[in-house]
Parts: C-alpha cells; sequence; structure tokens
C-alpha cells in the first residue's frame, strides 16, 4: 500500500461514491468544491520543500477524489430520467425515440433497447428522455423482416403495454425493477404486432450498426455449424448472449459451482490474451502486445460491450500496458486503476452483482492464493501433476471462498461439487473457446472443413453439458443457505481475515489448528443471530403466492407438512411452477410437498403444477373427478400415474393433518346439476383451532348458492381465498354473507391486463369489513394462525 | 531557442513521469525500492554497487578465452557478474520475470560505456545471440535482442536480429564445464543468408560471457559465412 499510493485514492473515491448514494447532494453542489480541491493540491505540488505546503496538498488531493466519486455518483443519478413509480403499467403507449441497441435473435421474440425523444400517454403527447427495452412478439416471419431491417440508430414509433419490471413479488425473489432502475430503464415496452413498429427515421449510427451486422453475422456462422445446444452455448461464450440457454441448464450450472462460465467475463478474457499470446508468439513483444489489445477491444465490441466484459478488459489492457511500460504489475494497484476506470465511467456499477463477484474474485486471488500455494510447495510432491492440479484448485478454492458470501446472497446455494466441476469444467470452456474461435476463422474460407471442427466442438460440448447435468442436478450436489445477509458477510470476512492471521502469525500445528477451531465457532454462533424461520414452526402458515396468472397458495402445517394449492398459469414464456413456485420452494426449504390441492383442470391452475410433479416432490395430488371427455385430463391424469403419485379425488371427506382438519366439501351430487367446469372447482374449508381458512377454488355463482344451501353456517371462515381473481362471476353477496370473511385474499397480477379485480366485489367486501391483500398491491401475502387468532407476517 | 524549447519539453516529461508513477509506481529491479523520477529501471545506489570491469581485466580475459581460436577480433563487457548481486537479480529479472525494458537498459548503457570503441571497430550490424525458437516462445522474447537494440539506439548501427538461426534446442549450460559447453553449442548455429554478413564487422552481443563457447562458436559460423571481422560485446563477465 505504502509503495502504491493509487489503490488509498482509488478507495477514497470507491467510498465518495458509497456516501453520495446514502446522501445524495446535487452535482451542481459539487463542482465548486471539486475545482477547489484541484486547484489546492496543484497548487502545493509546486510550493516544494514545505511540510505544511505538502501536508494541506496531500490532504486536498485525497478531498478532491472523495468529491469526485460523489460528483460522478450525483451526475449519473440525476442524469437518468424515469418514468413515475405509479406508472407500473401503460397500456397503449406511444414511444417515439432511437433505437440503442438490438439483441441477437431470440426463439419468439425480437428485443433492443430504446431511448425515447417523446412518448404518448393516454393521447397526450410530452417530451421525455427515458430508457426503455421493447419486447416485440409475432410470428417468425415478421420477427425475421423485422430482425433484419432494423439497426441502431433507426428513429421509431413504437406502439404497445409498458410495465415496470418485475419487483421482488415473492420471498427471495430477484428484484427486477430494481435492477432495470440502476441500468438507468424505466421499463418494458411490450408490442404483440411487427405492425406497432414503424420505423420513421432511417438514420442509423455507423459503429453501432457495423457491430450489430457483426454480432449477426458471427451468430449465423454459429448457428449454420452447430447444433442448437452447442450453439446455445457458444453463443454465450463469444457473444455474452445467454438467452439460449434454458432456465434449467442455468440452474445446473448454478448447483455445480461453475455459473462463471456462463458470465462472460475475466475468465473469457484471459482465454482471448491466451489465444493471442500462443498464436501471435512468433512476434516482437511490442507487436504482440499491440494486436492482444486490439483483438481484446474486438472481443469487447463483438460480445456488445456488457460490463462484465468491460471490467476485465479493462484490467487486461491495464496489465499489459503497464507491462508495456516497464512498470510495476502489482495486482492489486492493477485492481485499483481497473476499478477507478470503470466506476468513473459508471458509478452505479459498484452497486451490482456483477462488479462486485468479479473484482473480489481477482482480489481473494491475489490474496488467498500466495498462502495456499506457499502451502502446497511445502509439501515438496513427487507428481508434477498432482501438484498443477492442487494448484489449480487452489486459485479456484480462493476466488470461491472470496465470493463466497455474495453468491450466498444472490444464488442462496453453496455448491459441494463446485471444486471438482471447475477442475474439469474451466479447462475445457478454455478448449471450447479456442476451437469455436478457429472453427468459426476457417468457415470463412473452408467451411467444408469448418465444419470437422464444428462436430468436434459439439463432442466436447456434450460432454461439458453432460457432466454439469450430472454434478448439478444431484440433490446433494448444493447445500442451500438462505437468508445470507450483509451482517453474515461482514462475520465471514472477519473470520477469513482472523484465519489468514493465525495461520501465518501462529508457529505450531495445535495451536493454528485451536486458533482456527475458536474462529470458525465463534463466525457460525454470531451469524446464527439473525437467522429466522419464515414459515414459523408451530403455526399454520397460508402464504398467497404472486403468480403473473392464475392462483397458488402454499400452506406449512404445524407439523412441517406442506400443502400446495394450485399451481399458477404457464405459457410459453413464463412457467409459473419452473420461474416461481419452485425457487420459492427452495428458498423456504421445503423439498417436498406433502398434499397438491388442484382446484379444477384449467390452465390456471394446474399450468404450474406439471414442472412440479416432472421434479418428484409431490406426494398426494388431490383433484377433480377425471373427466373423460376431456384430453387434458386424461392427459393430466397418465402424467401424475407416471410419476407414482397417489391421487385422490374432491368429494366429502376430512383431511387430518396433525391438528389442522381440511373439509372437503364437494358433494358427488353435486356435479350433476353444476355445469360449468368452473363450478366443478375442488372447494375445502382448513381449521386450526378456532381459526379457518375457505378455499373455493374457481367457483362461480351457480355453485356458491349450492354450496350456502347445502353448508350453511359451516362457510363461515376468518379468511377467503377470492375466487377466480375477484371476477364479477363469482363472490356473490349470498355467498359472502354466509362465509363473513375477517380476511379476503385475493390473487391478482399486478401486470395482467386481462384478468382485474371487479370494483363490484371489491366495495362488497369493503361493506362487509373484510380486510382485503391483494398480490397486486403487496406481493406474496402470508398469514400466519397460532390455532387463536391469525396474523399477517411481513416477508419483506 | 532550441535549447528553452528542449527544457520545457523535458520539464514536461519529468511531471508526466511523475503523474504515471502514482498511478503505476516503477521499482528498482535490484533492491525493489521506488524508483525516483530521474531513475530508470535500476536505481543509483544499486547500480553505483556493480562493479565495473576494468579494461586490464577484460584484456586477460580475451587472452585467456578468444586469443587462441583467432575467431573474435576483439571483445568489451561492462560490468563483473558476482553471484547473489545486484547484477544477478537484474539479469534474473531480465530472463526469467519477462521484465525486456532491462534489455534496452543495460543494452543503453553498454553502447553509451564503448561507444568510441564501437566507432573505431567500424561496425555494420549488431547481431544478438540468437535463442532457439522454443525457447524464445518459452521465454517470450529474445532477451540478447533487447540489449543489442539498446547499444543499437546509442550507436545507430543497424541491428539484424535474424542474422543467425539456433539449430538446436541445446541445454542450459549454467552447470557445464568449458568443454562440454563447447560439444553442446558445436553445430548449433547456421548464418540465414550469407550475403547479409558478407565483408561486413559484426558486433555479437549476449548477456553474460562466461566461457566464451557460444559467442566462439557464433563468430565461427559468420566467419565461415564470409564476415570481415567478428567483434563481442557483452553485458557482464562471469568468473569462471
Amino acid at each position: 500500500m505504502k509503495n502504491y499510493p493509487f489503490i488509498r485514492y482509488s478507495l477514497i473515491f470507491i467510498s465518495g461514491i458509497v456516501i453520495n448514494n446514502f446522501f445524495t447532494i446535487g452535482y451542481e453542489l459539487l463542482v465548486l468544491p471539486l475545482i477547489i480541491f484541484l486547484l489546492i493540491s496543484i497548487l502545493g505540488y509546486f510550493i516544494k520543500h514545505k511540510r505544511m505546503a505538502e501536508l494541506v496538498s496531500t490532504i486536498s488531493f485525497y478531498l478532491f477524489f472523495f468529491t469526485l466519486g460523489n460528483y460522478l455518483h450525483a451526475i449519473e443519478v440525476e442524469s437518468k430520467f424515469f418514468l413515475p413509480d405509479e406508472m407500473k403499467t401503460i397500456e397503449k403507449l406511444v414511444v417515439i425515440g432511437s433505437v440503442q441497441s438490438i439483441d441477437l435473435r431470440k426463439e419468439k421474440e425480437i428485443s433492443f433497447n430504446l431511448k425515447s425523444d417523446s412518448i404518448r400517454i393516454d393521447n397526450v403527447y410530452q417530451t421525455r428522455e427515458i430508457f426503455l427495452i421493447c419486447r416485440v412478439r409475432d410470428n417468425d416471419e415478421s420477427l425475421n423482416k423485422l430482425y433484419n431491417k432494423l439497426v441502431p440508430g433507426n428513429i421509431v414509433r413504437i406502439e404497445g403495454t409498458f410495465q415496470k419490471g418485475r419487483e421482488d413479488r415473492n420471498p427471495g425473489e430477484f428484484n427486477y425493477d430494481n435492477y432495470l432502475h440502476s441500468q438507468g430503464i424505466s421499463g418494458l415496452l411490450y408490442v404483440n404486432d411487427d405492425y406497432d413498429v414503424k420505423i420513421i427515421n432511417w438514420n442509423s449510427s455507423a459503429f453501432q450498426t457495423a457491430i450489430f451486422n457483426a454480432r449477426k453475422f458471427v451468430d449465423s456462422q454459429i448457428k449454420s455449424l452447430h447444433n442448437a445446444q452447442t450453439a446455445g452455448l457458444l453463443r454465450g461464450l463469444l457473444l455474452a448472449d445467454r438467452s439460449n440457454i434454458d432456465y434449467e441448464t442455468k440452474t445446473e450450472f448454478v448447483n455445480s459451482g461453475v455459473m462463471h462460465i456462463l458470465a462472460v467475463s475475466g475468465l473469457h478474457v484471459g482465454y482471448i490474451v491466451l489465444i493471442f499470446v500462443v498464436v501471435l508468439g512468433r512476434f516482437n513483444i511490442f507487436i504482440r502486445s499491440i494486436l492482444t489489445i486490439v483483438g481484446l477491444i474486438a472481443f469487447l465490441l463483438l460480445t456488445g460491450m456488457p460490463p462484465s466484459v468491460f471490467r476485465a478488459v479493462v484490467m487486461a489492457v491495464v496489465i499489459i500496458m503497464a507491462y508495456m511500460a516497464n512498470r510495476s504489475t502489482n495486482i492489486f494497484n492493477s485492481l485499483a486503476i481497473a476499478a477507478f476506470i470503470v466506476l468513473s465511467l459508471n458509478p452505479e456499477e459498484l452497486f451490482g452483482a456483477g462488479f462486485q463477484l468479479s473484482f473480489l474474485a481477482v482480489l481473494s486471488i491475489a490474496v488467498i492464493y500466495p498462502i495456499m500455494q506457499k502451502y502446497i510447495y511445502s509439501l515438496k510432491l513427487k507428481s508434477k501433476v498432482v501438484n498443477y492440479i492442487l494448484l489449480f484448485m487452489g486459485v479456484s478454492l480462493s476466488a470461491q471462498l472470496g465470493t463466497l458470501p455474495l453468491t450466498l446472497i444472490y444464488f442462496g446455494k453453496l455448491s459441494s461439487v463446485s471444486l471438482l466441476t471447475n477442475l474439469i469444467v474451466i479447462p475445457l470452456a478454455g478448449v471450447i473457446v479456442g476451437i469455436a474461435i478457429f472453427t468459426l476463422t476457417l468457415s470463412l474460407f473452408i467451411s467444408s472443413i469448418a465444419i470437422f471442427y464444428s462436430s468436434a466442438n459439439e463432442i466436447i460440448i456434450y460432454t461439458l453439458y453432460k457432466i454439469i447435468s450430472f454434478a448439478g442436478s444431484n440433490q446433494y450436489s448444493f447445500i442451500p443457505i438462505k437468508n445470507f445477509t450483509l451482517y453474515d458477510s461482514a462475520i465471514f470476512y472477519a473470520a477469513i481475515v482472523l484465519i489468514i492471521l493465525g495461520l501465518t502469525q501462529f508457529k505450531s500445528v495445535a495451536g493454528k489448528i485451536i486458533f482456527m477451531i475458536l474462529v470458525i465457532t465463534n463466525a457460525v454462533l454470531l451469524s446464527s443471530f439473525d437467522n429466522r424461520n419464515l414459515l414459523e414452526d408451530n403455526n399454520l402458515n397460508v402464504m398467497m403466492i404472486d403468480v403473473s396468472q392464475g392462483d397458488a397458495t402454499l400452506i406449512k402445517f404445524p407439523n412441517g407438512q406442506s400443502a400446495l394449492i394450485d399451481g399458477g398459469y404457464a405459457s410459453f414464456y413464463f412457467d409459473n411452477g419452473k420461474r416461481i413456485i419452485r425457487p420459492l420452494l427452495n428458498h423456504l426449504d421445503i423439498y417436498k410437498i406433502d398434499y397438491a390441492f388442484v382446484s379444477s383442470i384449467t390452465q390456471e391452475s394446474y399450468g404450474g403444477f406439471i414442472p412440479l410433479i416432472r421434479s418428484g416432490i409431490i406426494r398426494n395430488i388431490i383433484k377433480p373427478m377425471p373427466d373423460s371427455s376431456s384430453m387434458v385430463d386424461i392427459k393430466f391424469e397418465e402424467l401424475i400415474h407416471e410419476n407414482n403419485i397417489s391421487i385422490k379425488y374432491f368429494r366429502k371427506d376430512v383431511l387430518e393433518i396433525h391438528e389442522v382438519k381440511i373439509y372437503l366439501l364437494n358433494d358427488e351430487n353435486s356435479t350433476s346439476f353444476i355445469r360449468t367446469k368452473n363450478n366443478q372447482t375442488g372447494v375445502f374449508k382448513l381449521v386450526y383451532g378456532n381459526t379457518s381458512f375457505l378455499f373455493p377454488g374457481n367457483i362461480e355463482n351457480e355453485a356458491e348458492y349450492f354450496y350456502c344451501d347445502e353448508y350453511k353456517n359451516f362457510l363461515k371462515s376468518d379468511v377467503l381465498k377470492i375466487a377466480n381473481n375477484g371476477s364479477i362471476n363469482s363472490t356473490s353477496l349470498e355467498f359472502l354473507q354466509t362465509v363473513q370473511p375477517k380476511m379476503s385474499l385475493i390473487s391478482v397480477a399486478n401486470q395482467n391486463k386481462f384478468v382485474k379485480t371487479s370494483p363490484f366485489i371489491l366495495e362488497r367486501l369493503k361493506k362487509m369489513n373484510s380486510q382485503i391483500y391483494r398480490t397486486d398491491q403487496e406481493g406474496a401475502v402470508l398469514l400466519q394462525s397460532d390455532g387463536v387468532k391469525i396474523r399477517k407476517a411481513r416477508w419483506k | 531557442m532550441t535549447i528553452q524549447k528542449w527544457t520545457i519539453i523535458k520539464m514536461f516529461n519529468n511531471y508526466l513521469t511523475e503523474l504515471f508513477d502514482f498511478i503505476l509506481p516503477r521499482f528498482c529491479t535490484s533492491c525493489r525500492n521506488k524508483l525516483a523520477t530521474a531513475e530508470n529501471t535500476v536505481c543509483n545506489s544499486c547500480l553505483s554497487k556493480i562493479k565495473l570491469a576494468d579494461p586490464e581485466f577484460i584484456k586477460s580475459e580475451y587472452q585467456r578465452k578468444y586469443e587462441s581460436k583467432r575467431i573474435i577480433s576483439s571483445f568489451v563487457s561492462q560490468y563483473i557478474f558476482e553471484k547473489d548481486k545486484e547484477l544477478q537479480h537484474i539479469i534474473h529479472a531480465l530472463k526469467y520475470d519477462k521484465k525486456f525494458h532491462i534489455g534496452i537498459f543495460l543494452g543503453k548503457s553498454l553502447g553509451k560505456h564503448f561507444k568510441s570503441q564501437f566507432q573505431s571497430w567500424n561496425i555494420n550490424m549488431v547481431i544478438p545471440i540468437p535463442l532457439h525458437h522454443l525457447k524464445k516462445a518459452e521465454r517470450g522474447f529474445n532477451q540478447s535482442y533487447y540489449i543489442a537494440k539498446g547499444i543499437s539506439s546509442q550507436t545507430s548501427i543497424a541491428v539484424k536480429a535474424n542474422a543467425i538461426k539456433r539449430m538446436r534446442f541445446t541445454q542450459s549450460q549454467t552447470t557445464m564445464t568449458l568443454k562440454e559447453r563447447e560439444e553442446n553449442v558445436e553445430g548449433a548455429f547456421k548464418v540465414r543468408k550469407t550475403e547479409n554478413v558478407k565483408g561486413k564487422n559484426v558486433l555479437l552481443v549476449d548477456d553474460v560471457m562466461t566461457t566464451g563457447a557460444t559467442i566462439n562458436e557464433c563468430g565461427r559460423v559468420l566467419l565461415e559465412a564470409g564476415a570481415n571481422q567478428v567483434y563481442a560485446a557483452t553485458v557482464a563477465l562471469a568468473d569462471f
């Protein structure tokens, strides 16, 4: 540190950004101090040999860097314009603006970034500069047409539905809106007809267009030479576009601890540097270094300049330049310079997962690896191979140790196989990138030979996928660690520092071991203070999950068993079972569903169940009587049987789970005169002590009258789950008067323009003095009953 | 006028160096202390500690190692190579830490020190002792080439890097005796194009001269190819 003053200044600069994030100060106020501090420090520099002047100069130079961090962050914050917060969804929003960058073609979708000049809300035009991600969905043919004519720089007029990014609507979810906000993006603009995208000015920015065309070209080459699986991965590795890698594969990558392979970053930049160094081995050092830098910049442009690649390229260029200039290539100093450059251009990145992960990874390799290296050398191993493997694992382990708190916060999983998988996957990824670049270059000249190389790569990638899928699909491949907080991270790092100190300070082995045990037990103890289980044991927990369409309610019984009532809607774009319920179950440490209630065989109820059934976590299913006239129902029954799940039908019965009684209210006789499918839905009541919950499925008025007649006062419940998102066809006045709910739960997505809660129903509930909880307003709703009374628990 | 202009540029240059030193500091290759703005690669204190080879010693070494073979017409070397001392650190950093700038630095110093000698020898080209291409790929560069570059920058004599080719991948000579070294390098070199060196006065450059076996062998192939006179210059002389 003493020899590298810039590290200190860089840290001061970073603290300036952090401070400004908490105490926002307008950038206009900071201009003057900035200039004054700079002038004082320059002045002090020229007055030589005066202690006082030197001191003042140094202090004001520190202050200059501190103010600079504040200033740049303030500028960034103030230069971003967003739509007002309360505008969550705007239908028929018209945007006139310029296309910034276009993503590579996705299946059934084209997306691009848009900077608006003016927008039209409710037929009123206003000038507004905001950034939007535009997603156009249409048939293949019209999408291709649009994809081929649209280039960056075009001025377009687009009409579509605006939506804010998805917030964390259920416990443990990623807050996409916050993420978009940090990127300066107001939200998403969905367009369902290519006709709504009109190019009104064919302007094009030559540079951006060239990059876009190059990306398109490489993409088409990759696709024409490889099969879909390989092309998907190569697109991720070479073009930093992961959209063609499906969600399951990504989960397996996370589970086996090799997700960093898919995030184009330091590792890939390292491979590119390696390839250049090998290929240009015969050239003079200067030419080689300059060509490597040029190559890195080309790679940066080709990947579309994502922040991760930019960071890694900046770091690599700093190191190469320092080498060329005969200056020190101290890793900490290079890291400080790279951080300073990256954050000067985009201070907000400091708060992003990507920045933190990549800098921490390098930092921890620089700190922890030398200790491991020393230890491994001291073993004096005979076998060179074993030595190399150990050293390699040392690098991998140091990076993983240093980034562990972040991976736990962001992914909630500790991969137990990552050391082994990385040992295989990292070199394999290098080989894949190398062959892919060679194949693509060769295909420009002799495509017939390139095919041989591409097939070789297909085999390697197939093997890679097999290894990862084998390692990642195993339930023992990762240990779920929930609710890892900043506080836990602080303890973790303190423990690491103490352990490193202890290992270097203590001479005797026993001393080292005792010290380590002390530190670890203390860390575990300290970090357990803020642990708490969201779904409390010994209580009945009822959580209405916020799904984008349909219903889903999770129940955890006092004895720890669990039930899921409906699984939400599943469509090609979004499967609630896979994308919301499964991660939520993981987050809540629920690994089996003892009872799955499928209220009715409609997409809204059973869609999300399919992935859950396939994954084998469901024990019992309770569904409506089989309907031989419905192909969907027949197939659904088949699926249940294939997975050996025991099946039960909604008919008068009582299930007892610990002290909770579930009364199934359906009457076999009722089906004969209740005609619509919604009315054959499962209706049941949960009773725990003095508290009760009524789940009427997708019931409509006709059946409501039937149940009122049949059960009368028995329907009376504390909590009523409102049927059909609060549609006017359900929740009749008579039904409500019979149930007399103190609380009503309404599941309705805040971003769904087709399904809306009827204002009449809301009015009706208000008149009944029933407390309304809606998922569109607060996300998931968690109610807890101790058998005496029900209270609403906070989870955010 | 021109003098004023130069001082301004130099002053500006100093400030620039100071700024770069702030961001990416430079350290002495030998003692690892921070370099002052005016210093370059090796700090003055370390530089002063390196033992200079006095002319008498050079002369006796020449007589011992070259005279009888009648290949090398004359020979100079700037320093004495001492084990575990400054120069060894510096040359190690050059060869094994990929710090090629040190080569240029040492070459410049060598060129400056013997400028008059080189001029009196009427040299046409500087030829660095080549590395085998595998060795070069492993090390990343040929350290002698950068020393030759340094000499060239002081004397403006052109460097001919590819005049000689190393044919064989020879063993490292650090632990060998003179006889072993002579056998090791025998037939290891070849002149690429004889017309390039025909009738020319050539200066062979290497980092450290120990037994002179390598330089003698290179000189031999150069004379065979028709070179007029072959001279040699090395950064250091090792006792052998």
